[in-house]
């Protein structure tokens, strides 16, 4: 207790100290005049009997207190007096700790909301979203219909098996106007799986059909009044109001929840499931029941088995939210993590260059008696004061990079999590920045530990030649950190490659001077195919007379755009014909395919005179014709359409695949057919969802022709604006979004690295030389040519760096190949492709490098031999 | 010149507290003195070590100190020994005969 006061009163009983100290000395002093000496010789004598009163001092503190926590201060007192010595050393830790752990704070953020933090409904832990996987990869999270259906009944780990789909944007269709609502469908256990009980009213009953509806509590609020009992007419379907969701529940996009009602049939992979597990109940035992039950209806009732290893596994509820960024968060949190090693490496680099130019300081202070400890933990109180500061800097820089990183996403990634740097998040920065000081500090604290004050006193801070101690591990920091950037480097380079080949990859369409004007058609003006069709021809008369216009067309759907999803029964195929099957749905224009350019291989394109009142036909693509009729002639054949209502359609031609929403993904069977015979339900469907195209391929580059284009449509319509204007090559960059983001995010954090990289390499090499100015001086002065040792250390340079690009390119090129396995879609090594990308990357690192080391070694010509030696 | 005989562990605090119980009040100096004197110069008290041990045993209550006057009239601080500080001795005392005892047979053995 009384230590602990004492920590208080401790200027008290250092003045105590000193008084007694002094008195002892004027007590000795005393003592010498009377035995007959000087004044001066008796203060001599006194202070040699007497020692260092430093030193005494210093016994004395160790003797009270706790020596550890008053030396923790003061080493940092200390600490903060020595850096503030050195500004722009001090700047440049910081910053570089700043980036490091800010670039890590931003995308923990990101993977913190989005794969970490858990889903905020009662017991958590025991809500799973079901995704099918394959060996090692990750899984996804859509199952059909059938499927669902399948698991809500016959498994038994569940207490309740819930589904969802179909999010999306409806028109909400009141007296007066019509508003964009978010609308998600949901299974009747929906709210009950999640533990929600709705605030008022109910939740959704198995035999509910469609015209119920949930509403969250902001829309009954704010755009209902707080009124439960107006229907919602929602694109013409009215649904009843049945419950109001808690206040507290979780905002997402969706505002208004409606019954999925599902009949059991294969239709497509395009439903959610999650399930919340019964008590006691393992994920992984729920995991194995349910791949059992997916295998068992496969054997029974598929066509298409899936693969053996496929297998169901258990994730925690709403990752697959963010599916589509788990493997980016993965990627870059990798990236970020190699930034963060990078910076602590010219961390250290500089803490190194720091001691060891304090070298003389600190045999100086060991001479005097600190011990080797002591200098040690001042050291280490230095660099964790550094990077305390520098994971503030972090925090700070980590808010700017969030902004940017939500700026840049192609999806608002801050409406699907709740983007906030929390507790966790915080502890993280500050975790990584003291455990990095902590690391790094140790090697200067272990050289500062280490070196012997007489050699260093002797040589006086500048050796003649450059000594050993150190630098063999600060070259090994520069190897380390140059083969840090290569695989970043290279790693961006391949991404940056299998995006620019993803983009290069044909849509099956020609794609020259075509422009589409978007519409969206939403609402009754235009919900019936006699409407739409009357509207298009007049439409396509007016803009086919714009001089320089060579073809116009109308499409619900371009290339790289998706369709609709609809369903179709093929009588004539050898797989299961009585089944409903899958496919992409397209109404266009007669002459859409023709305009489009997009190859004909059987049959004949749609004419004129595939009018409504004529039989009803259709044009399938390639893989429609050869998954659903192999081997047999399209042409002719009767397939039945089930979009709505069912249409019996003649197959009167195949043409060639045109790519849809995605690049990279298998091909879709598609179907066109004419606008004039589609059914109004499916035509007021598609313009619900989807905005239609007017297609208008130019003669030319086609400058100005956007401006032509609107004024005649608006002259046909003054009520219905164009959305947007589109080149093929906009609806391109949309579909490879997500792998833009990734590439160029990773670049950036590439270009981040290299510049890391080579101010570390900057920095060990001008200290390097400067460490040798005097071997230069004596060499420069026996008539060695400046030019050859200027050459010399760019050698130097291009050594260490050559050895870090060969452990960066084998290290590179193995990262790669296991995160092509990791993530298919994402990273796709070749190494033929990519043996160009390792150059030009080695290339620009051997540049940087060069740049590097080019002032330094340019010093060496500047030195005056005899300036330095008389220096020295 | 005579060698100076380091302080054994553990018997600078009865050191301390024996010179202090036969002078009576004395300053810091005056017991390095007090003990050089004794020891014919043999033991020599290190400012570094008496001063903390003077601060160590009062924290402990075994000494109390005011300032007083010394002898060339200087303020300096006078400690003395405590009534606990007395028992203390006594106890250490007895820890020492003992020490010495044990010391003597265990080196006396044959």
């Amino acid at each position: 207790m009384r230590k602990i006061l004492d920590l208080f009163r401790r200027s008290s009983l250092e003045s105590r100290m000193n008084e007694e100290f002094d008195h002892h000395m004027a007590m000795l002093v005393a003592e010498y005049r009377k035995q007959g000496h000087s004044e001066d010789a008796a203060i001599r004598r006194a202070k040699r009997e007497f020692g260092s009163p430093e030193m005494q001092k210093d016994r004395h503190r160790e003797a009270r207190s706790f020596p550890w926590f008053e030396d923790l201060i003061a080493d940092l007192r200390l600490a903060i007096r020595q850096l503030r010595l050195a500004p722009s050393y001090c700047a440049i830790a910081i910053i570089t700790m700043g980036l490091g752990v800010g670039a890590n704070t931003a995308i923990f953020t990101l993977v913190n909301a989005a794969l970490l933090r858990n889903a905020p409904f009662p017991e958590p832990d025991r809500l799973k979203d079901l995704t099918k996987s394959m060996k090692g990869r990750i899984g996804w999270p859509v199952f059909d219909s059938r499927q669902f259906v399948e698991f809500r009944d016959r498994s038994t780990s569940f207490a309740y098996v819930a589904a969802m789909r179909d999010k999306g944007n409806m028109n909400w269709l009141k007296p007066d106007s019509a508003k964009e609502v978010h609308v998600m469908r949901v299974s009747a256990d929906f709210f009950r799986a999640l533990g929600i009980e709705p605030q008022q009213g109910r939740c959704f009953e198995r035999a509910e059909e469609g015209a119920a509806a949930i509403v969250t509590h902001s829309f009954w609020r704010n755009r209902m009044d707080g009124k439960i009992d107006q229907p919602l007419n929602l694109g013409g379907q009215v649904h009843l109001v049945v419950g109001v969701l808690p206040a507290d529940f979780p905002p997402t996009t969706t505002e208004i929840y409606l019954p999925l009602t599902l009949r059991p049939i294969q239709d497509g992979d395009n439903t959610q499931v999650f399930g919340r597990l019964k008590e006691g109940v393992s994920a992984a035992q729920a995991a194995e029941e349910c791949t059992r039950l997916l295998h068992a209806l496969a054997k029974a009732e598929y066509k298409n088995q899936p693969p053996p290893e496929m297998g169901i596994t258990m994730e925690p509820y709403g990752s697959s939210d963010g599916r589509g960024f788990k493997e980016p968060l993965v990627l870059l949190s990798g990236v970020v993590a190699l930034i963060l090693l990078i910076a602590c490496v010219n961390l250290a680099n500089l803490m190194l260059a720091r001691a060891t130019v304090r070298g003389r300081e600190m045999a100086i202070r060991a001479s005097l008696g600190a011990g080797r400890f002591r200098l040690a933990r001042q050291m280490l109180a230095e660099s964790i004061l550094l990077s305390g500061l520098g994971g503030v800097a972090g925090l700070v820089l980590a808010q700017a990079f969030l902004t940017l990183l939500v700026m840049a996403s192609p999806v608002p990634i801050d409406k699907i999590w709740t983007l906030k740097m929390d507790a966790v998040v915080f502890a993280y920065a500050i975790g990584i920045a003291v455990l990095t000081g902590l690391l790094f500090g140790l090697v200067p604290a272990w050289t500062a530990g280490r070196s012997d004050p007489m050699e260093a006193i002797k040589d006086g801070g500048s050796k003649a030649s450059s000594g050993k101690s150190g630098s063999s591990v600060r070259r090994a920091l520069v190897i380390a950190e140059v083969a840090l950037s290569v695989v970043l480097l290279v790693s961006s380079g391949v991404l940056l490659r299998s995006l620019i080949d993803l983009m290069a990859i044909p849509s099956g369409a020609d794609e020259s001077h075509v422009l589409a004007a978007q519409m969206s058609l939403r609402g009754d003006r235009f919900d019936t195919s006699a409407k739409a069709t009357q509207f298009f021809d007049k439409g396509i008369e007016r803009l086919r007379l714009i001089p320089n216009v060579e073809s116009v067309a109308v499409t619900s759907a371009m290339p790289l755009e998706r369709g609709l999803n609809c369903s179709v029964i093929v009588p004539d195929s050898p797989d299961r014909p009585e089944d409903l099957k899958f496919m992409n749905w397209r109404y266009t224009s007669p002459n859409y395919l023709d305009a489009m350019r997009v190859p004909l291989l059987n049959g004949r394109y749609f004419t004129a005179s595939d009018q409504a009142t004529a039989p009803a036909v259709a044009i399938v693509s390639d893989t429609f014709a050869k998954r659903y009729l192999p081997g047999k002639n399209p042409v002719g054949l009767n397939i039945i359409e089930h979009c709505g209502g069912k249409i019996s359609r003649t197959i009167i031609g195949v043409v060639a695949d045109v790519r849809t929403n995605s690049l990279k993904s298998k091909l879709i069977p598609t179907m066109y057919i004419p606008v004039s015979q589609a059914s109004d339900q499916i035509i007021k469907a598609a313009h619900t969802w989807f905005p239609m195209s007017w297609m208008i391929r130019t003669k030319d580059a086609g400058q100005g022709i956007a401006a032509k284009i609107e004024a005649e449509l608006r002259s046909l319509d003054p009520l219905q604006p164009i959305q947007e204007f589109n080149t093929m090559e906009t609806f391109r960059l949309d579909a490879v979004r997500n792998e833009r983001f990734l590439a160029y995010l990773v670049s950036a954090f590439a270009i981040l690295a290299l510049v890391l990289a080579s101010a570390g390499l900057y920095g060990v090499m001008s200290y390097l030389v400067t460490q040798r100015s005097m071997e230069f001086a004596i060499r420069l002065a026996l008539g060695a040519p400046g030019i050859e040792l200027a050459l010399g250390v760019l050698r130097q340079g291009l050594g260490l760096a050559t050895l870090g690009l060969i452990i960066g390119g084998v290290a590179a090129a193995s990262l790669l190949r296991w995160l092509g396995s990791l993530f298919p879609s994402m990273v796709d090594p070749v190494l033929s492709k990519d043996i160009w990308v390792y150059g030009a990357m080695i290339g620009c690192l051997i540049l940087a490098v060069l740049l590097a080391c080019l002032a330094p070694a340019l010093r060496i010509a500047r030195i005056h031999p005899n300036q330095v030696l008389r220096e020295s | 010149m005579k060698t100076r005989q380091e302080i054994l562990q553990g018997t600078l605090d009865l050191i301390v507290l024996k010179t202090l119980d036969s002078l009576g009040p004395q300053h810091g100096y005056g017991i390095a003195q007090r003990v050089q004197q004794v020891s014919d110069g043999l033991l020599f008290l290190n400012q570094g070590t008496l001063y903390p041990a003077l601060i160590r045993l009062e924290q402990k209550g075994w000494l109390s100190s005011e300032y007083g006057p010394s002898d060339n009239n200087r303020k300096a601080r006078f400690y003395s020994l405590t009534r606990q500080g007395k028992k203390q001795l006594l106890a250490e005392l007895e820890q020492w005969e003992l020490t010495v005892s044990l010391m003597s047979r265990l080196l006396e053995a044959k």
